[in-house]
């Protein structure tokens, strides 16, 4: 078994209350069956990533939407303690934020994100993002289970 | 006035007296004989340093010295107005030498300083031609005046004596004022070798030109001796030739009556005749035959003369009536030898020079004539030869007369107080002359040559060889001297240079010590505003992404919660609400825009200028890549020609045009296609583009006002956008060193320009 089942569940960081909410209602409103959980910092994401990681090593069970501004630990450092973490580092992580500056792009692509998205501004544009992220998640990419030791270092 | 006060006063005086009277006579032996023409006058020189050390007071110590030496050699103690007449020339030129002194002293104090002859690189020079040249015009001119008034200098040598007179004092100031000088001031202790360095070349060449001086002079001496004793010799072979042809022309007749008992009229004057043509000088020979008076004496009458013409007078003459003649004829007898009177008055000669007789006895032929007895009774006569000592001894003297030579001839039996002869203006000699006297027997009789050379024709024609090698000499020991004291002083001035610039150049590194840490200083004041400034241009930048960044969050829950009611009231909204949830939606989607443009601007800022050759062609193209939609959607046309390739940063260029261009398109009249002439060309120092469209067009006074921040001239509903396009052009093309504006009029177009730096 060389791929892991697709990750079900989608693990939203954001420290806006506001666009959790949105986005909940969006992926509602999208008809995906994505489990959503939501949290406000980076530092509960990791909580909730190495606890699945223990329950179910090996397993990918997760997408992490990461926002990038965030207070106390923001989305730059996460996804680089993700990177860190041998347990959790295959996590796929897809940055979802509203600046669309090329530095804050930049950056996060090389501590080692996915993809970056920029934040839709209408409600119709989140509901197509949920459905295009399972889409895309579910039927076109493949993710390693190869030990992170083989794999070159990132970031 | 205690006893130390006065020797102390006058102490310096005497000291100068001493000094200019012992450097006086010692010049005096460098004086060139005859006379006291000297070329260096080293008591000058002592004066003027005298003058310089002690004071003014020295001068009477050089009028002391001075006075001392001219009367040592002008003194005349014959009597109280003699002795009077020869002290008071002696006082005055010792008064020139003190006057001159002074003066050299005041000139040399008022302009120079006589301290600078070590220190200042020309000191010397100044202070030697002041002490030298220019003061000594004074001594000369005093002292030579007053000989001439005296007689002592005549008029025609008055400037020679006045030029060596000069030359003397100027190079005797130029050697010895600086040798005291130099010795006497000193005003560092330490110079020892600078002074040995300035004394020992001054005295060696002093000491050479002297020896120099010395050995020509007396070569000079004994070449005119040897000259004079030459004419001496000559004038007086001279004199004998004429004397041994008178006696021969003697023995040749006493041969003729040796030979002839009888020897008549014309025996005689033919015989005489001949040996007159043969020796000019003898002015007459005669025959006086032997006899005896009535009363028993002796008589020895004048029978034949030759010439007869002019001697008719002395036939039958008696010539034993004369005692003068007398002596001659008895010492003729006497000793058989030729026999010649003192000068006597010729009684045919209405000359008044003497004439000398010269007497030879003749005997009768064959009998004994050994003892004075037989020979008086074997007397037959005299034959006589008459000469004129003034024809014999001109003739002689004309010979020598040349070199100045006086000649005066006496007959030392004679009378002697008249001469038997003397050169014309000879009168006595006098001391000092170059003299010889010769004693000459004159058949019988002793005359005495007394030839000599007088002073005054010496100076009047001396050679001036010597004296100028000695003035050349001492000249050029003063010049080198004097070079020689440059040099030192120049040595010194730049030592005193070099201690100065030592101490500037200390000061100044101290200064420039001080100077660096004090820019060093404000460079860091400098450094640290600039990373302040920068830190807050930063937080600025900082300040306007996070702001709009941070508007965005409830802009987009805004929209967002908007939709999502929408979609939970799904059906339940009536049109007029859909329209309402429209309007919000739009809202915020222009004031996303703005957001957006802040957000550009900002970034412009703080994104570093990447600038590199790009071409503009491209850059244009890219813009157009970007609006492609739009340019088809209008059915635009753009038209460029050749564009260059310039220093800049390529996004920004791309984005300036897209930003131009896109304005062009927006601003058109309805269902119009828009006609865009994009051109960039060399204009001065800078590239010139330009961007033409044929929209609408801008008020004139509106043209300033639309590179503003949020300028907008329309309303949304005519055309809609964000008043960001422009603004982002201008900073771009600040950010390039470069300028915008734009040319329009309304319903004609606007053209936009803006240079880059070539």
């Amino acid at each position: 078994m060389e791929t892991s089942a697709k990750p079900r569940k989608i693990l939203l960081v954001d420290d806006n209350p506001a666009d959790l909410y949105i986005a909940r209602e969006a992926l509602k409103a999208s008809g995906v069956g994505l489990e959503l959980t939501a949290l406000a910092g980076g530092q509960e994401a990791l909580r909730v990533l190495r606890e699945a990681a223990q329950k179910t090593p090996g397993e990918v069970a997760m997408l992490v939407l990461l926002d990038l501004n965030m207070p106390v630990m923001d989305g730059e450092a996460t996804l680089r303690e993700i990177r860190k973490d041998p347990a959790i580092w295959l996590t796929p992580v897809v940055m979802l934020t509203t600046s669309s500056a090329n530095h804050d792009v930049a950056r996060c692509y090389a501590a080692g994100a996915n993809a970056y998205i920029c934040k839709p501004l209408l409600f119709n544009g989140m509901t197509q993002l949920f459905t295009d992220l399972d889409r895309f998640w579910s039927s076109h990419v493949l993710l390693s289970k190869t030990p992170p030791n083989l794999l070159p270092r990132m970031g | 006035m205690s006893r130390g006060a006065v020797l102390r006063a006058v102490g310096p005086l005497l000291w100068v007296a001493l000094g200019y009277y012992v450097s006086g006579r010692l010049g005096l032996l460098l004086a060139l004989p005859p006379g006291y023409a000297t070329a260096v006058w080293p008591a000058s020189g002592i004066a003027l340093a005298g003058v310089l050390y002690f004071g003014n007071r020295a001068g009477w110590g050089i009028w002391l010295g001075s006075f001392l030496i001219n009367v040592w050699t002008a003194l005349d103690l014959r009597g109280l107005t003699e002795a009077l007449f020869s002290v008071l020339p002696a006082a005055l030129i010792a008064l020139g030498a003190a006057v001159q002194a002074l003066v050299g002293a005041a000139l040399i104090r008022r302009w120079v300083g006589y301290k600078n002859l070590l220190t200042q690189e020309m000191g010397a020079v100044y202070i030697l031609l002041l002490g030298g040249p220019a003061a000594c015009v004074i001594s000369a001119s005093v002292g030579v005046g007053t000989l001439w008034v005296r007689g002592l200098v005549p008029t025609e040598s008055v400037w020679v004596n006045w030029f060596t007179w000069w030359i003397g004092d100027s190079v005797g100031v130029m050697i010895f004022a600086p040798l005291v000088l130099v010795w006497t001031v000193r005003p560092i202790a330490q110079w020892l070798s600078r002074q040995i360095y300035a004394t020992v070349p001054l005295v060696l060449g002093f000491l050479v030109v002297v020896g120099l001086f010395i050995s020509v002079s007396q070569r000079e001496q004994a070449r005119l001796r040897a000259e004079f004793q030459g004419a001496v010799g000559e004038f007086r072979t001279q004199i004998q030739q004429e004397l041994k042809d008178t006696r021969d022309v003697l023995n040749s007749l006493q041969s003729l009556f040796d030979h002839s008992s009888e020897v008549d009229q014309a025996e005689f004057d033919g015989f005489a005749g001949r040996l007159l043509e043969q020796v000019p000088g003898v002015r007459a020979l005669s025959w006086n035959p032997h006899g005896k008076a009535a009363d028993g004496s002796d008589t020895a009458k004048i029978r034949y003369i030759v010439p007869l013409a002019g001697n008719e007078s002395a036939l039958g003459l008696d010539v034993t009536s004369d005692p003068v003649r007398v002596r001659a004829l008895r010492r003729a007898v006497a000793t058989t030898a030729p026999a010649a009177t003192a000068p006597l008055r010729l009684v045919q000669q209405a000359e008044r020079t003497d004439g000398v007789v010269f007497f030879v006895p003749i005997y009768q032929p064959g009998l004994p004539q050994a003892t004075p007895e037989q020979r008086a009774q074997n007397l037959r006569g005299y034959v006589a030869a008459v000469i004129q000592a003034g024809d014999l001894l001109s003739a002689a003297y004309a010979k020598i007369q040349a070199r100045g030579i006086q000649v005066r001839v006496q007959d030392l039996e004679g009378n002697v107080s008249r001469p038997l002869w003397a050169s014309a203006g000879a009168g006595e000699y006098s001391r000092g002359d170059l003299l010889e006297t010769v004693v000459l027997p004159v058949a019988g009789r002793e005359w005495q040559l007394q030839l000599w050379v007088p002073t005054t024709y010496l100076i009047a024609n001396r050679s001036w060889q010597t004296w100028t090698l000695l003035a050349a000499g001492m000249l050029f020991t003063g010049l080198f001297g004097m070079f020689l004291l440059v040099v030192i002083g120049r040595s010194a001035v730049i030592e005193q240079q070099v201690t100065e610039r030592t101490a500037e150049l200390r000061q100044a590194n101290s200064m420039l010590y001080r100077e660096t840490v004090r820019s060093e200083q404000l460079e860091a004041d400098a450094r640290r505003q600039n990373q302040e400034l920068e830190a807050s241009n930063q937080e600025l930048e900082q300040f306007a992404y996070i702001a709009s960044h941070d508007l965005q969050a409830p802009l987009r829950n805004l929209s967002a919660f908007t939709g999502l009611i929408e979609h939970r009231l799904g059906d339940k909204l009536d049109p007029e609400d859909r329209q309402h949830f429209e309007a919000i939606r739009s809202g915020s989607a222009d004031m996303r825009g703005l957001i957006e443009g802040l957000l550009r601007m900002s970034r412009l800022g703080r994104e570093r200028l990447q600038r590199v050759p790009v071409s503009v062609k491209q850059c244009l193209d890219r813009a157009l890549a970007a609006l492609q939609e739009d340019l088809r959607a209008t059915g635009a046309r753009v038209e460029s020609g050749d564009l260059p390739t310039v220093l800049a940063d390529a996004t920004l260029l791309s984005q300036l045009f897209q930003n131009l261009l896109g304005n062009a398109l927006k601003f058109q009249p309805k269902g119009q296609h828009p006609v865009i002439a994009i051109s960039g060309e060399l204009h001065q120092s800078e590239w010139l583009f330009s961007v033409r469209d044929n929209g609408i067009g801008v008020a004139p006074e509106q043209l300033s006002q639309m590179f503003g921040m949020f300028k907008r001239l329309h309303r949304d509903e005519e055309y809609a956008g964000d008043g960001i396009g422009l603004a982002l052009c201008k900073k771009i093309v600040r950010l390039h060193q470069g300028r915008i504006w734009a040319e329009s009029k309304p319903g004609e177009g606007t053209t936009f320009y803006f240079t880059l730096p070539a």
